[in-house]
C-alpha cells in the first residue's frame, strides 16, 4: 500500500515557494540532507534555487535517516524522518508520515507563513483600461 | 496518465514504501479507470477505490523488477 499524507499547498511562488520549504525544514532539522529525488543528487539548502518545476525533493532529517531510507525505503521505525517535496504550477505538496505530528506542524505552519508573505511582497499589477 | 517504471530511481522512496516490495513489477494496460492520488503524486500514482481486476488481455509482463526493467527498455 502506497504510504504518506499528501499535503497540499497553493501557490503561485514557483521556486520561491520551494525555497521557503527548504528553509522551514531547515530550521525544523537542521542536520538535513536534502536530494533532487529525480537525479539522486544531494545538494545544500541554498542551491535548491537553481531547481525547475516541476521538480521533487527528498528531505531527510539527518544523515543516519537519509541511509537508513536509501537502505529500507519506508519503515515504521522511520516515520517522520523524510518529508518528500513536489513541486508544480500553482501548488506545492509535502508527503509526510504522521501531518499531526509537533514537527511536521511547525514546518507546514512556517512554511504557510513564509509563502503569505512573500505573496504579499509581490508588486500589485495594473489593470489595463479596455 | 505517467506510472514510474520499474527502473526509476528511488521508486520506493517515491512511493514511500518498503524497499523490499518493489522487488516484484506487474505491468499492465491502462484503461482510464483508475483515479490520480490528490496532489504531486497524482502525476505517477494512481489507485482503485476497490479490489482492482485486471483482465489477462491487459496483462503486459511480470517478474522481478530488473528482469522486467530490462524488458522494458
Amino acid at each position: 500500500m502506497i504510504g504518506g499524507t499528501d499535503v497540499l499547498i497553493p501557490t503561485q511562488a514557483g521556486v520561491a515557494a520551494l525555497d521557503a520549504c527548504v528553509r522551514a525544514i531547515q530550521s525544523e532539522w537542521p542536520q538535513v540532507v536534502f536530494e533532487d529525488a529525480l537525479t539522486g543528487a544531494c545538494f545544500e539548502a541554498h542551491e535548491c534555487v537553481s531547481m525547475q518545476e516541476p521538480s521533487e525533493v527528498l528531505a531527510y532529517r539527518d544523515q543516519n535517516a537519509a541511509q537508513a531510507w536509501d537502505e529500507r525505503g519506508a519503515a515504521d521505525e522511520l516515520r517522520n524522518t523524510m518529508i518528500h517535496v513536489l513541486t508544480a504550477p500553482g501548488q506545492m505538496t509535502l508527503v509526510v508520515d504522521d501531518p499531526t505530528s509537533p514537527s511536521m506542524r511547525r514546518i507546514v505552519a512556517l512554511l504557510k507563513r513564509e509563502l503569505r508573505a512573500d505573496a504579499l511582497n509581490v508588486p500589485a499589477q495594473r489593470q489595463e483600461d479596455d | 496518465m505517467g506510472t514510474l517504471p520499474p527502473s526509476t530511481r528511488n521508486l520506493a522512496k517515491r512511493l514511500r514504501i518498503p524497499r523490499e516490495k518493489t522487488g516484484f513489477a506487474f505491468c499492465f494496460t491502462d484503461v482510464g479507470d483508475l483515479l490520480p492520488l490528490p496532489g504531486g503524486r497524482g502525476e505517477f500514482i494512481f489507485y482503485s477505490e476497490d479490489d482492482y481486476v485486471v483482465d489477462e488481455s491487459r496483462q503486459v509482463i511480470h517478474g522481478p523488477r530488473e528482469t522486467v526493467a530490462e524488458q522494458l527498455a
